[in-house]
């Protein structure tokens, strides 16, 4: 990875995103510190002059002007360097004790430049005159403490800041290197898939649960539901083939065979009709895949209404009992009460789905299919079950013929396009029913378990 | 299917009709164009929506047939802007398969009949037919009468003759629908859409099994049979020519 790759990760920009961030929370937060600290060091310089000059004030008071002038040499004596004056003058401004020969002779309190006292520098100095007896003490400081705190705070502050920086960028470097490696096994990954390496999945650590751990897992999950739809999708394309290829031929050996007899001058209809039921077969199973498809798109949940299972089951007796009389057989519908049972659903479908089941029974049954449609109750909703009397499915194929185009015979040679118990299958999930193919002692039973409705009608 | 749509003799005609497609599939619109013919009505014909639609403004036709795809002018805005229009002419839409939804914005939009390509010519011929003058004042209608044939709406009895029928609910239902179509033909799917109410094909013989059932009662006593089967696509009731 390229540096400049680096700069531009999340993580990079995130760290200096939060360098600037504290960088300016530091500097207002120090500036007001030090803008109160500064104003309580004045105060401060004010104080402690007024102490010192009061202390001093005492000294003559015990010991006249002699005792007061030892002490202010003492006062004097004791500061180091040019930050404190202590002067005693008279009243002419002649200099009695102190550290300092220039000054000016004023009462009360004034700021004044360091040349007043004949120093250098630019430190402005706090001075405070004070009429003792006969004689006028000055005591002044000037605000370098002040000015050394700010100063010190001021370091403290650069450095810490530069210090912080740093890190933060550090930080960002490390973990946007990280989080770059990762994300480039995400890019490596489905570039790989992209150019057909299907199988390729995300190295991930199972136990690993941050963010990117969790998007992995489900990036793999979802390149897992692609793949087998892919495979399933090739699975049907070679199965609708198989499937269409061999009607396709019968069609094309009864047209060969209506051209032999009309050129042997026999009559060709009974070729023709037959040509004519083939292509509608192929029709039919083209349109039972298509609305197979139509299904699965889910686009007709946007049709779902709440409806009454009960009377889709009459419906389906009205339209099938008389089909399956003339089949030799009989349909019941048994509905334990007659009150109305709700789905939420699309009754078309759901009558779709029992003709399906139905005719399945009439078509697979033996001479006289005897067959139940009725309505339970279960805990989470309500069920719909189709017994017949029919051969019924072995245990180990009741998964496989809800697949597409599935056969229980192998021939292929049966009536129906293969698809009927697809489109059931499909109609259930569209409907969040779970499909359940059962033995019926003998026959066979479907079970649709259906979730409550949800509206409360 | 096809050789229905070849038998030589119309079943019934006592009409033509003047019809207008509105088809930018060229080939089909004239395979349809060559079966209307033949039967004797006048077919005008137009792939543009626009032009279409300034057509259907302009003359008088019977039945429209208008494409949901079209050039120029979608088949859903022909079929809105003739309703705004208070042109009031039957229009079967033709949808793909694909967009199912189709049918019930096409039906919502003002059309009568929808078919979804692919479909038999002889199944779109018929719809045509079925469209076409329709009986005045159908909804005030309280009996229908077929040659000797008697359906009464109110109290939902029928009788032949003097001979009173004792039908069940959906043979009824059938019935009158057949009666109401009396003299044209009538295709299987038209009835499992109109009498039925199912938008898909079941594998088993629902129709023949019920029609046959009604024949039994409606047409086997007497020595006159009013349904008559056309091969390939449906049935259609008519008095003894």
């Amino acid at each position: 990875m390229r540096l400049s790759d680096l700069f531009r990760t999340t993580g990079v920009k995130l760290a200096a995103a939060c360098a600037a961030f504290f960088l300016f929370a530091t500097l207002t937060t120090t500036s007001v510190a030090v803008y109160q600290i500064s104003d309580d060091l004045d105060l401060w310089l004010d104080r402690s002059l007024t102490e010192t000059s009061k202390f001093l004030v005492t000294e003559f008071d015990e010991g006249g002007v002699k005792a007061l002038a030892e002490s202010v040499e003492q006062h004097a004596a004791a500061t180091n360097g040019n930050n404190e004056i202590f002067v005693l003058a008279d009243r002419a401004g002649k200099k009695i004790a102190g550290n300092v020969d220039a000054f000016k002779v004023q009462y009360g309190w004034h700021d004044a430049q360091p040349q007043e006292f004949g120093l250098k520098g630019r430190r402005q100095f706090r001075v405070l005159g004070q009429s003792v007896g006969e004689s006028i003490l000055i005591v002044a400081r000037n605000d370098s403490a002040v000015y050394e705190i700010g100063d010190i705070i001021e370091n403290a502050f650069i450095v810490s800041s530069v210090v912080m920086a740093l890190s933060a960028l550090l930080a960002g470097l490390l973990l946007g290197m990280r989080a770059q490696k990762r994300v480039e096994a995400f890019n490596e990954t489905l570039d790989a898939v992209a150019l057909g390496d299907i199988n390729r999945r995300i190295d991930v650590d199972d136990a690993g649960g941050d963010d990117i751990d969790q998007i992995a897992r489900k990036l793999n999950l979802t390149l897992d539901h692609l793949s087998s739809a892919m495979l399933s999708m090739q699975q049907v394309t070679v199965d609708i083939a198989h499937d269409l290829k061999s009607p396709i031929a019968r069609l094309r050996n009864r047209l060969t065979d209506s051209i032999a007899n009309l050129e042997a001058g026999h009559d060709a209809k009974k070729d023709l009709q037959e040509a004519i039921a083939e292509s509608d077969h192929v029709s039919h199973t083209f349109d039972a895949m298509l609305r197979i498809a139509q299904i699965e798109s889910g686009e007709r949940r946007q049709r779902f209404e709440d409806l009454d299972l009960a009377s889709v089951v009459h419906r389906t007796a009205d339209i099938y009992a008389a089909v399956v009389e003339d089949a030799g057989g009989r349909l019941s519908v048994n509905i334990a009460t007659d009150r109305a049972r709700h789905v939420f659903g699309d009754s078309q479908l759901i009558l779709q789905l029992l003709s399906n089941l139905v005719e399945n029974s009439v078509t697979h049954g033996n001479g006289s299919p005897l067959i139940r449609i009725s309505i339970e109750d279960h805990p989470g909703g309500v069920s719909l079950l189709v017994s017949d009397n029919g051969p019924g499915v072995p245990e180990a194929e009741r998964g496989k013929v809800q697949e597409r185009f599935y056969r229980l015979d192998k021939s292929r040679s049966s009536k129906g396009s293969g698809l009927g118990l697809a489109l059931v299958t499909a109609i259930a999930n569209l409907h969040g029913a779970k499909l359940k193919l059962d033995d019926n002692n003998p026959g066979l039973v479907v079970r649709v378990d259906f979730p409550a409705s949800p509206s409360p009608g | 299917m096809v050789e229905a749509a070849a038998k030589p003799k119309p079943l019934y005609r006592k009409y033509t009709l003047r019809i207008l497609i509105i088809e930018d599939d060229v080939s089909l619109a004239s395979f349809v164009t060559r079966g209307l013919v033949k039967e004797g009505h006048s077919v005008a014909q137009f792939s543009d929506g626009r032009e279409g639609l300034l057509a259907a403004m302009e003359q008088p036709f019977e039945v429209m047939v208008i494409d949901r795809m079209l050039p120029g002018l979608d088949g859903l805005s022909v079929v809105k802007q003739l309703r705004a229009a208070n042109v009031a002419t039957p229009v079967i839409f033709l949808t793909s398969m694909s967009g199912i939804d189709d049918r019930v914005i096409g039906l919502k939009a003002g059309a009568d009949d929808y078919l979804v390509k692919p479909f038999a010519i002889p199944e779109l011929c018929a719809r045509i037919e079925a469209l076409g003058r329709r009986p005045a004042g159908r909804n005030e209608t309280t009996v229908l009468r077929v040659h000797d044939l008697e359906m009464n709406l109110v109290e939902r009895s029928v009788k032949r003759g003097s001979v009173a029928i004792d039908l069940v609910n959906k043979e009824f239902d059938l019935l009158e629908y057949l009666m109401r179509n009396a003299g044209k033909v009538v295709t299987r799917a038209m009835l499992l859409e109109r009498v039925w109410d199912l938008d898909f094909d079941p594998m088993t013989s629902v129709v023949e099994t019920h029609v046959s059932r009604l024949r039994a009662k409606v047409d086997k006593p007497f020595d006159e049979a009013l349904i008559r089967t056309i091969r390939g696509l449906g049935y259609s009731l008519h008095a003894p020519q």
